[in-house]
């Protein structure tokens, strides 16, 4: 590998794992809100 | 807002990006290391924020002994998941360029070691957390846990000097003055500011996470 290979893997690791974690967390996010609504909905109910 | 694709996302990416393409493909080349150098441009802001994220699990471990509130707590469990993050990138990007100038992926240095030990403390923190159903009694062993574990942070960041290893000193914050050389230092700086914005932005959406989560518990629990 040249030096340019390894300078690439690094900055697509950080790249990537950040882009990672930001759209787990937007998901993981999501999830939780719709089981909030459904249980807010759920304690509304008569 | 706080979705993929939101203002504040979008301004983060083109922050980001742009020092990126500085630390690439503007600055110069080291004299010594050549291209392998622009690896610092990454690796250094990504071993500072494991550092910050940890301070900052620190403080929200304190805030929430202190004061019982659990947005402390929310803010230590937050920033320790990206401390987690920060330092495996750090030893993984340090392998790479560890590669490339010694000719190693990996050595039992003090430093690199004991990163590693951090890298475990704080996986035990996250895991802890997990572990534990009722919401007080996570905060309150997590907070102490959060505490202890930061001990081993000083002593990765002096490492450098009390023992004699494989990892280079300090180049910019060190007695007798940076010996980087004016641009390079800049566009680390830069890098620094750029990244701990991404920081920044992310704890915010995680503890708006924990957050939700919290009002999920109390609903449940005004069922039950």
């Amino acid at each position: 590998m040249t030096d340019a290979a390894f300078v690439i893997a690094a900055y697509g690791i950080v790249l990537g794992s950040l882009a990672g974690y930001a759209i787990v967390l937007s998901r993981r996010s999501s999830a939780s809100r719709l089981a909030e609504r459904a249980i807010r909905r759920q304690v509304r109910k008569p | 807002m706080s979705r993929i694709g939101s203002p504040g996302a979008v301004v983060m990416t083109a922050i980001v990006g742009a020092i990126v393409a500085v630390a690439l493909f503007v600055v110069p080349a080291d004299r010594l290391q050549g291209d392998a150098q622009r690896i610092m441009y990454v690796h250094v802001p990504m071993a500072w924020l494991a550092y910050l994220a940890f301070f900052v699990t620190l403080i929200g471990s304190i805030g929430y002994l202190i004061r019982r509130d659990l947005r402390f707590d929310r803010l230590a469990a937050a920033s320790a998941e990206l401390g987690l993050l920060f330092t495996a990138v750090t030893i993984v990007t340090g392998a790479i360029w560890g590669k490339v100038t010694w000719g190693i992926w990996w050595d039992w240095d003090p430093r690199l070691t004991t990163t590693a030990v951090m890298l475990v403390a704080y996986a035990g923190y996250n895991l802890l957390r997990g572990s534990i159903v009722e919401r007080s009694r996570r905060a309150r062993l997590a907070a102490v846990l959060g505490i202890v574990g930061f001990a081993n942070v000083p002593i990765v960041h002096f490492s450098v000097l009390w023992w004699r290893g494989l990892h280079q000193a300090p180049t910019v914050v060190r007695p007798g003055g940076s010996s980087i050389a004016p641009v390079l230092g800049l566009v680390l700086l830069a890098s620094v500011v750029a990244f701990t914005i991404a920081y920044v932005w992310l704890l915010r959406r995680r503890m708006a996470l924990e957050s939700i989560r919290d009002a999920t518990r109390s609903h449940l629990e005004s069922v039950s």
